[in-house]
């Protein structure tokens, strides 16, 4: 077998020489087309007599050279070089040319595979793919290769086409039926003439292309356990695919199994570190995003001659949809809110820091709650999401020792007075609902001494083993039990009593209390 | 949560079975029945809540929405079967003066007129 190493405008290749008669020229139909205007469609031929190599010239324009002497016929060996047209055709023995010049061990990529982890790579499996193209190129001759990796939907996407010399090709893309095929069955598809295939049509594409051979095979890894029969389970991950304008490169099967099979556990294992690469790094985001909402929250207690606030927010995931504030204005009055988002976790902890920017445009003391509570309705209306809402509790301390308030499809915050436990409900419905929503603005006095106990229904709402919730009513008779206290008792109590409650039941909702003791 | 669809004179009853929670089984599918009754026409739609013993923010936004899905198009929905869980949910978050709500099925069927 000969081996001939040609560069024209398509690029270098290594093409493969079988057997006799092996035609070159311009046309497609030649075993190696040359894309040069100065060969003729028909320009040479190669045949073999016994273990030697011949070559014809098959009446071109331009004549046949071989080491720059012009023949008609003359015979060729290793280190020839054969020229037509403008064109340079160089000899070189093919003995089992693929795997002498080109052998790869993919030992090597795995190995590589562990130095780009220790370097904490996330990129790779790209990086694999590269190489696994690359070298699959070189051991095969072929022009183009191509990865295509199963989804999870179990959709083939192309993840990677290079050409010869480790070129990235953009647009380039394979038969669109090759390789479902192929990755459905998990059976080879060779194709060593697109135009003799009995769905020629179908492959018009690629055809254009001048692409006739294609190569698909897929990419299996064993998974662990086995059948029945004490067979392992093989599972497909997509598949590999090579083409080429030049018929007969890689006629051994076995090599390109043996290939497929140690590209597709080292492509395995490099898609299962990036997804771990990928994990850790939104698990990082979240601490990101944990430790920014914990930053946007005013501090947990602030006094005054009027006031000791002291608040706590616990989120059951890393973010959370509550959020508690307070702003004091310059005449002395206080504002402060306790709020909770629908849902939970991310989305939730988004709308949660747009509320907080909307209160924040609003606490200048102008406006009374109810106004407050309506513009910020109105600005969640506008910036609808479905089914998403806010509970709010807003309240204003004013210096004459009035608590005005309004509450927005809160759970009723306690005010504990000497000898009473008031509920304030006052306000209206959530906001963010219904663009029509009317508010309206609670008053009490309130008299020194007196607690008022604001809450998110993560606290209420608590559940101990037996599936009971804390309820108000246990929060009634803590309430009942600090009357009198400071702020920072009676919220240690509350706290003490709801994780006593609940014990080792997981918080199923973010949980937010804050207690403000008037002076 | 499943959800079956029946139809009493001409109102568009829906029996909702399991607890409205978020999620695409859940409230996104109440949400997602309504919506395609309303697109079918049917203006009279009642929920039957009787076999709802919980509902969670998501399950409360997606009623809410429904509920002016229906008004948006010029239509009425209704509650029936409200348990206490849901009942005091409603009355925290001041919403149940926004339903209709109905002790049975038939008043609330009666209630649309002829």
């Amino acid at each position: 077998m000969l081996n001939l190493v040609v560069v024209d405008a398509s690029g270098r290749r290594s093409v493969p020489v079988p057997g006799g008669p092996f035609v070159i020229g311009r046309s497609s139909e030649s075993n190696l087309q040359l894309n040069d205007v100065h060969v003729s469609r028909r320009h040479a031929e190669l045949n073999q007599q016994g273990t030697a190599w011949l070559i014809k010239d098959l009446n071109s324009r331009g004549g046949t050279f071989v080491n720059d002497v012009k023949v008609s016929e003359s015979p060729v060996k290793a280190g020839d070089r054969i020229r037509l047209g403008d064109t340079e055709v160089r000899v070189e023995s093919g003995e089992s040319t693929a795997l002498t010049t080109g052998h790869f061990d993919f030992r090597q990529v795995n190995a590589l595979l562990a130095g780009l982890r220790a370097l904490g790579s996330g990129q790779v499996l790209d990086e694999v793919l590269a190489i696994v193209l690359d070298s699959t190129l070189e051991l095969t001759g072929a022009e183009r290769g191509f990865i295509l990796l199963a989804e999870a939907g179990g959709q083939l996407v192309q993840r990677l086409a290079r050409t010869r010399g480790g070129i990235t090709l953009t647009s380039a893309q394979t038969s669109k039926r090759i390789p479902e095929e192929v990755f459905a069955t998990g059976v080879d598809r060779i194709v060593s003439d697109l135009l003799d295939d009995v769905n020629a049509s179908r492959h018009g594409g690629t055809l254009a292309l001048g692409i006739r051979h294609v190569l698909c095979t897929p990419l299996k890894v064993a998974q662990f356990g086995s059948d029945a029969h004490g067979e392992g389970k093989e599972t497909r991950i997509g598949v590999l695919y090579l083409d080429s304008r030049e018929k007969g490169y890689l006629q051994n099967a076995g090599v390109l199994h043996a290939l497929a099979a140690e590209a597709a556990v080292v492509i395995e294992n490099a898609r299962l570190y990036q997804e771990a690469v990928h994990a850790e790094r939104a698990a990082q985001e979240l601490r990101i995003a944990s430790e920014i909402q914990r930053a946007l929250l005013p501090s947990d207690c602030f006094t005054s001659p009027m006031v000791e606030l002291v608040a706590s927010t616990t989120p059951c995931r890393a973010v959370g949809g509550d959020l508690f504030d307070y702003v004091e204005h310059e005449d002395g009055a206080l504002a402060f809110t306790v709020a909770d988002v629908a849902g939970k976790g991310t989305s939730a902890a988004l709308l949660t820091a747009v509320v907080q920017g909307l209160l924040a445009g609003e606490s200048d003391g102008k406006d009374t709650p109810e106004q407050v509570c309506s513009r910020l309705n109105r600005a969640l209306c506008r910036r609808a999401v479905a089914s998403r809402y806010v509970t709010l509790f807003y309240g204003e301390l004013g210096s004459d020792r009035t608590l005005t308030y309004c509450n927005a499809g809160h759970n009723a915050p306690f005010l504990v007075t000497a000898g009473d436990l008031v509920r304030l409900e006052t306000g209206g419905t959530p906001v963010g609902l219904f663009d029509f929503g009317q508010y309206e603005t609670g008053r009490v006095e309130v008299s020194a001494g007196d607690l008022l106990v604001i809450f998110s229904d993560g606290l209420t709402e608590a559940v101990n083993a037996a599936g009971d919730e804390f309820g108000d009513e246990r929060l009634a008779d803590v309430l009942t039990s600090v009357r009198g206290q400071s702020a920072a008792g009676a919220l240690s109590a509350v706290v003490k009593a709801v994780t006593e409650f609940a014990g080792a039941e997981p918080a199923r909702d973010d949980m937010t209390i804050m207690v403000l003791r008037f002076n | 949560m499943n959800i079956s669809r029946r139809t009493v004179g001409d109102v568009c009853v829906l029996d909702i079975d399991g607890p409205i929670t978020l999620g695409p089984d859940s409230a996104e599918k109440l949400g997602s029945t309504v919506q395609g009754a309303v697109a079918g026409g049917e203006s009279r739609i009642l929920l039957n809540l009787a076999g709802v013993a919980y509902v969670d923010s998501a399950g409360l936004g997606e009623l809410v929405g429904a509920f002016q899905a229906v008004k948006k198009s010029g239509g009425t929905l209704k509650l029936t079967g409200v348990t206490k869980k849901l009942m005091d949910l409603l009355v925290i978050t001041k919403l149940a003066s926004a339903f209709e709500m109905f002790d049975t099925e038939a008043a609330a069927v009666a209630s649309y007129g002829a």
